[in-house]
């Protein structure tokens, strides 16, 4: 009775999640264009998908943005974890409470003190002022797991690749 | 210079100078916004007011702050009752299919949450999916008017926000030692009084993670009231983004921005405190 209970609780959790995500698959093949009720299937909308221009072009340029955002927001964030664990600087605490306050922050609220930021430096907004922002809003995100993962282990392995005679740069690696 | 502190200096400096451009001086123009004077023709005029903050404490803005307030609240006290229990049946699955399911339960979050609330209106709308099923069901007779109600944005919010709670619950869960719930079995007490004063005291480092997690960017969501609400009760993050967009108040708008702001800080030094203090009373409340 428990057990019975725990697997139907479990399972209504995965259904309230997946119920939307599996609507919106199904009515990708429906036959019609503006109701949203069922009209019979048909694969036309993939067909109009991957012939529309200007929609494979914005997935181009949103695929462009994705990547070249997260590898760099991996890089920069991989670096500021490895410099907020390993080394005592001045403002440390403060720039760390900085990467939180970013990553609860509203969308909202750091998308418009960007585009302030950005208009007040007379820059035009575009795809590089896109990417800065995207950057930096995966940074905490990076910077949050990235140091979880280093603080987790051990600082004697840095240690010891200290005296094996490793610098810093081969430390981080 | 050794090389040493070349790559120390590298490191700290780009850390450095990308938070204090990208962070602490947008947020600084945001400041200085809030107390400039609105000026129709060339967005602000560099004249110095409080003017904004008055404006801001008006009773149509309190308005907009207590709707986001019960909200988010709201939000949060329902996630918390579905993800508990979830959670504590997630800690007693075996260890194989626990890992499955918790991918699982990540995976959605890898699709736009634009999307899913879009997906959400096919389902809730009049003669939508949910009143279609309820109807061939015979539970109801005519179509329930969910959508563009506060009930369909308590469901879209909980179902954005529903995994942000259940991870950090099911992390305080699995840390809970099983050897303390048999001992207080042991020693006779209920069902019960196990649950209020074992598990829970134990676990609330969890439920405070879980609940920040929620609560803050529920205060902050607009896009979710706006397409299952029908834009009915402002809120704080629609009113942000109206300032800018439609009435282009630039000051009004940065002031609101720099309250929410204020408020969130408050609240996460608030949680700090908070979860330090509720790890030491867990570990007490076991002595």
């Amino acid at each position: 009775m428990k057990r019975l209970f725990k697997i139907f609780y479990i399972s209504f959790i995965y259904l309230f999640l997946y119920i939307p995500i599996l609507v919106l698959v199904i009515y990708s093949f429906n036959n019609t264009r503006f109701s949203t009720n069922w009209h019979g299937f048909t694969l036309s909308w993939y067909g109009k998908l991957f012939t529309n221009g200007p929609l494979m072009e914005a997935f181009a340029n949103s695929l462009i943005i994705a990547i070249s955002s997260s590898t760099v927001a991996t890089i920069l964030g991989t670096l500021a974890a490895f410099a907020f664990y390993r080394y005592r600087f001045v403002g440390r605490k403060v720039m760390y409470s900085f990467i939180y306050v970013l990553m609860m922050s509203p969308d909202i609220v750091m998308g418009i003190s960007l585009l302030m930021f950005f208009i007040t430096l007379g820059l035009e907004t575009g795809a590089m002022t896109l990417l800065l922002a995207h950057i930096t809003f995966c940074l905490p995100f990076v910077v949050v797991t990235v140091y979880a993962r280093i603080s987790g282990f051990d600082r004697h392995i840095i240690d010891v690749a200290k005296d094996l005679g490793a610098n810093e740069l081969k430390m981080f690696r | 210079m050794d090389r040493k502190s070349r790559f120390r200096n590298f490191a700290v400096g780009s850390t450095f100078a990308w938070i204090t451009i990208f962070v602490v001086i947008p947020y600084l123009i945001v400041i200085a916004f809030s107390f400039l004077t609105r000026n129709a023709q060339e967005i602000v005029t560099f004249t110095f007011t409080f003017t904004n903050y008055r404006d801001i404490f008006s009773p149509v803005f309190l308005k907009v702050c207590e709707s986001s307030f019960i909200l988010a609240l709201g939000t949060t006290v329902i996630t918390l009752v579905f993800a508990y229990p979830f959670a504590f049946f997630l800690t007693r699955i075996d260890e194989n299919i626990r890992r499955t399911l918790i991918l699982l339960m990540i995976i959605p979050f890898w699709t736009s949450s634009l999307i899913r609330t879009y997906a959400l209106i096919i389902l809730l709308k009049a003669n939508g999916i949910v009143n279609s099923f309820l109807m061939s069901l015979g539970l109801i007779d005519e179509p329930l008017t969910i959508l563009y109600t506060q009930v369909a944005v308590f469901i879209g919010m909980v179902y954005t926000l529903l995994p942000f709670m259940i991870l950090p619950l099911y992390a305080s869960l699995q840390k809970l030692d099983r050897r303390l719930i048999e001992a207080a079995r042991d020693l006779g007490a209920t069902s019960r009084s196990i649950f209020f004063y074992v598990i829970l005291p134990l676990t609330l480092p969890g439920i405070i993670a879980g609940s920040t997690m929620v609560f803050l960017p529920a205060l902050g969501l607009f896009y979710i009231p706006d397409l299952l609400g029908g834009a009915r009760s402002m809120l704080i993050g629609n009113f942000i983004k109206d300032q800018f967009l439609t009435t282009s108040n630039w000051p009004l708008g940065s002031a609101a921005s720099v309250i929410l702001t204020l408020l969130m800080v408050l609240l996460l030094v608030w949680y700090f405190i908070s979860s330090s203090r509720a790890h030491s009373d867990g570990m007490e409340a076991v002595r």
